[in-house]
């Protein structure tokens, strides 16, 4: 089924004028669950993405292909120094329509920090608790089964169990999981529960509106109070515009993704009296570690993600997790350096021996995502501070796999690191240097370039996502994470983003007058 | 360990020269770097005759071109191993469409990542060789000593290597001697779900 959406095919007129309650600009994680719940709460909204409405139907399991047409800069957006990739989606339902379906929490000892902190007292566990539960009713998220599991994640479980650390199968947002390992490339057969099947459509049930090729260039305000939205409609396929879009609106929502967003508040030079807009990005530097068995694997095949170590997730005890998850040959091929030419073919060739995990980091939010000459610039580098658990995530992954049996382990590193037993690992990993492209990294978490804290001084957003400086003028995405959350971050998005749609409704500041 | 191809003098020399640029972009970086370690008019002779004689792409040029061709001989020597056979896969084709596909920005980043890699043997002392006229060994070793180099060396190293794999494993040849059995959702004929049913509406 077609979702109804307006897109540059569709527009004949050059000038389009709305006035709406409520404009939210991106369809992500954070976009349709404000849509929803404010059009179910019989609010008019306009939804306005700047990628395009693909169908699930052209999802054709080519992770090249889906790079190209689902993400961010086809899947380039980098760095300033281009050795950390920053994969996002650009699409109807952006980034949730191209993840790992991985769900979590918020951390309670992440809570309590931003309690402690940033003035987030409001955002207790108890009262996040009913938000959690809503959101993992409506995405069926469930713990993964024993046939969600594959051979790839049973051998980062053996070896954790051998070690005696903590393991644990992780949850998802899917129905009836087909096992296809196709995650990253879209769910051809719609059992990812993301935005697309689900908020999205039903927020359209209720009368939102959804405008798609609509790239929201400035957000308009007037006396301290957001007005609306100034947007241009391209045409994806000839770049040209189609139409300038104004919306004016009640209520302004924010929602276009951790980079996007700052950005979108840069051009517009609105609620930055703080000097925080753009600042504080974290992401989660991710690594791939391979580990060769003797036996088959064939890490692509099954679910993509089953099981986490959690054994070093507090900060005291490492800040690091490991969670099971599969690579196709173009992951693999390009995850590793094991030796140039033959050498490197020689690894090819036993792809199918392979397990691999990836590592995600509790890293600070040391970067900063900015305009350069009117261009989006993001500066990263792994700090100092955070190298230590980077490295400690190399030596327990290896410990883990050479405790499963394994008969070397590839560091994901610029150089060429292999470790050949045991007793290698601590020296290998310990030569390793934080320079660029030490790491062969990429981000699928960008977060908190738009803080949310209760000092105007050091936070953009107040604890229930209203701009600090613009009455009216929200923030629901990723960007308002005070500090990186360690897990993965959609159910967090999901969460907050309902609680503030509530704010909103409760409509203290007369909104809605 | 192979032989560093930049002596450690000029690699302190290109880390001098990054302090003041830190604003700049890193392959931009490594173009002032060696302009400051006096490689200059050699890059420059360099990139301005064309190697080879292929046809130029959509986004690169003949001598992009015929770079990426031995480029990716080098790093996927297919003969005698069970991979699909460089010549059936449209490496080249593939190359061509994914710089089509990027930024200005990024292209011309990446354009200057390859001259700088095909004239770095010139300036540094490799056989006074441009990359693409090295022999097999030679070009081998070339790779690894700029992989273990400086941090602007490794990263371009890095890149172009990632950049012709993806090219490689892109193609649905590549995989059957993987077992990788790509596209699997028509094949098992799969039916979709489609959207999820409305939820009821419920407050916190
Ligand atoms: C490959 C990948 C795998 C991932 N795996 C997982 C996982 O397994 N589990 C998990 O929890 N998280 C995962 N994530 C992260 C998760 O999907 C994101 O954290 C979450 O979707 C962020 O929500 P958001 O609303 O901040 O942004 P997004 O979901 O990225 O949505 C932002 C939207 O805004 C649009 N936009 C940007 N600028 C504008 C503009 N100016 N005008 C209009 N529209 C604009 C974008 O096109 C995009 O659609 C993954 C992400 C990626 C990319």
């Amino acid at each position: 089924m077609m979702l109804k959406v307006t897109s540059a095919a569709d527009v004949t007129s050059a000038h389009i004028d709305l006035d709406v309650d409520a404009v939210i600009i991106g369809s992500g994680a954070g976009g349709a669950v404000m849509a929803y719940e404010l059009a179910a709460a019989g609010k008019s909204v306009v939804v306005l993405e700047a990628g395009s409405y693909v169908p699930s139907t052209q999802f054709n399991e080519t992770f090249p292909d889906m790079l190209e047409l689902l993400y961010e800069e086809k899947g380039n957006q980098a760095t300033k120094q281009g050795d950390l990739l920053v994969l996002q989606g650009r699409c109807l339902g952006g980034s949730t329509v191209v993840n790992g379906c991985v769900t979590f929490r918020v951390p309670d000892f992440i809570l309590e920090k931003w309690g402690k902190e940033y003035g987030l007292t409001n955002l207790t566990p108890e009262i996040l608790s009913p938000y959690f539960e809503k959101v993992e009713r409506n995405l069926s998220i469930h713990i993964n089964q024993p046939h969600e599991i594959n051979e790839n994640s049973r051998k980062l479980e053996a070896g954790a169990r051998a070690l005696g650390w903590s393991v644990k199968p992780l949850s998802r947002n899917i129905k009836d999981c087909a096992l296809t390992g196709h995650c990253l490339s879209g769910c051809k057969t719609d059992r990812k529960q993301s935005m697309l099947v689900t908020y999205l459509p039903w927020a359209c049930h209720h009368g939102a509106q959804i405008f798609t090729d609509t790239f929201a260039a400035r957000i308009v305000t007037e006396n301290g109070r957001a007005k609306g939205v100034q947007a241009t409609m391209v045409d994806p396929v000839t770049k040209h515009k189609v139409a300038d879009i104004n919306v004016k609106a009640k209520v302004v929502i924010a929602a276009a993704g951790a980079v996007q967003t700052p950005l979108l508040f840069l051009r517009s030079e609105i609620a930055n009296s703080s000097e925080q807009v753009g600042r504080n990005f974290a992401c989660h530097p991710s690594t791939m570690i391979v580990a060769q068995f003797a036996q088959d694997i064939f890490t692509w095949r099954g679910a993509m993600l089953g099981v986490y170590v959690d054994e070093f997730e507090h900060p005291d005890k490492g800040g690091f997790v490991l969670e099971g998850g599969g690579a196709g040959p173009i992951e693999l091929g390009m995850s590793t350096e094991p030796g140039t030419g033959k050498a490197y073919l020689d690894f090819m060739s036993r792809a199918k021996n392979y397990a691999s995990c990836i590592s995600l980091i509790h890293d600070h939010n040391v970067g900063r995502v900015s305009l350069v000459d009117g261009e989006k610039q993001i500066d990263y580098q792994i700090a100092d501070a955070d190298f230590p658990a980077m490295k400690a995530a190399f030596k327990a992954a290896a410990k883990i796999y050479f405790a499963a049996g394994a008969e070397r382990v590839f560091l994901p590193t610029g150089d060429k690191r292999v470790i050949e037993s045991e007793e290698q690992i601590d020296t290998v990993v310990d030569g390793i240097e934080n320079h660029p492209f030490a790491l062969r990294m990429v981000s699928y978490h960008p977060q908190g370039t738009m803080r949310m804290g209760s000092d105007p001084a050091k936070s953009v957003v107040n604890p229930y996502g209203e701009t600090h400086d613009v009455k009216g003028l929200f923030v629901c995405d990723a960007s308002l994470f005070p500090t990186s959350i360690i897990v993965n971050p959609q159910e967090s998005v999901y969460a907050l983003s309902n609680y503030i749609a509530d704010r909103i409704l409760e409509d203290a500041n007369d909104y809605f007058a | 360990m192979t032989k560093p191809i930049v002596p450690e003098s000029i690699q302190n020399e290109i880390v001098s020269a990054l302090a003041p640029m830190k604003r700049r972009r890193f392959l931009t970086i490594a173009v002032h770097g060696l302009l400051v370690a006096g490689a200059g008019s050699l890059v420059s002779a360099c990139t301005e005759s064309p190697v080879g004689d292929m046809d130029a792409g959509k986004a690169l040029s003949s001598s992009q071109m015929a770079f990426f061709q031995r480029l990716a001989q080098i790093l996927l020597p297919t003969d005698g191993t069970e991979m699909a056979p460089l010549e059936s896969v449209p490496v080249l084709r593939n190359l061509d469409e994914m710089f089509n596909g990027m930024s200005a920005q990024i292209r011309s980043d990446l354009g200057k990542a390859i001259d700088l890699f095909e004239c770095g043997g010139l300036v540094m002392g490799w056989n006074f060789s441009r990359f693409t006229r090295m022999s097999e060994q030679d070009a081998v070793l070339y790779i690894d000593s700029w992989q273990a180099g400086h941090p602007v060396l490794l990263g371009i190293a890095t890149v172009l290597k990632k950049l012709v794999y993806a090219a490689y494993w892109r193609d649905a040849r590549t995989w059957g001697a993987l077992q990788f059995a790509g596209p699997v959702s028509e094949t098992w004929g799969l039916p979709s779900l489609g959207e999820a049913p409305l939820p009821l509406l419920q407050k916190v």
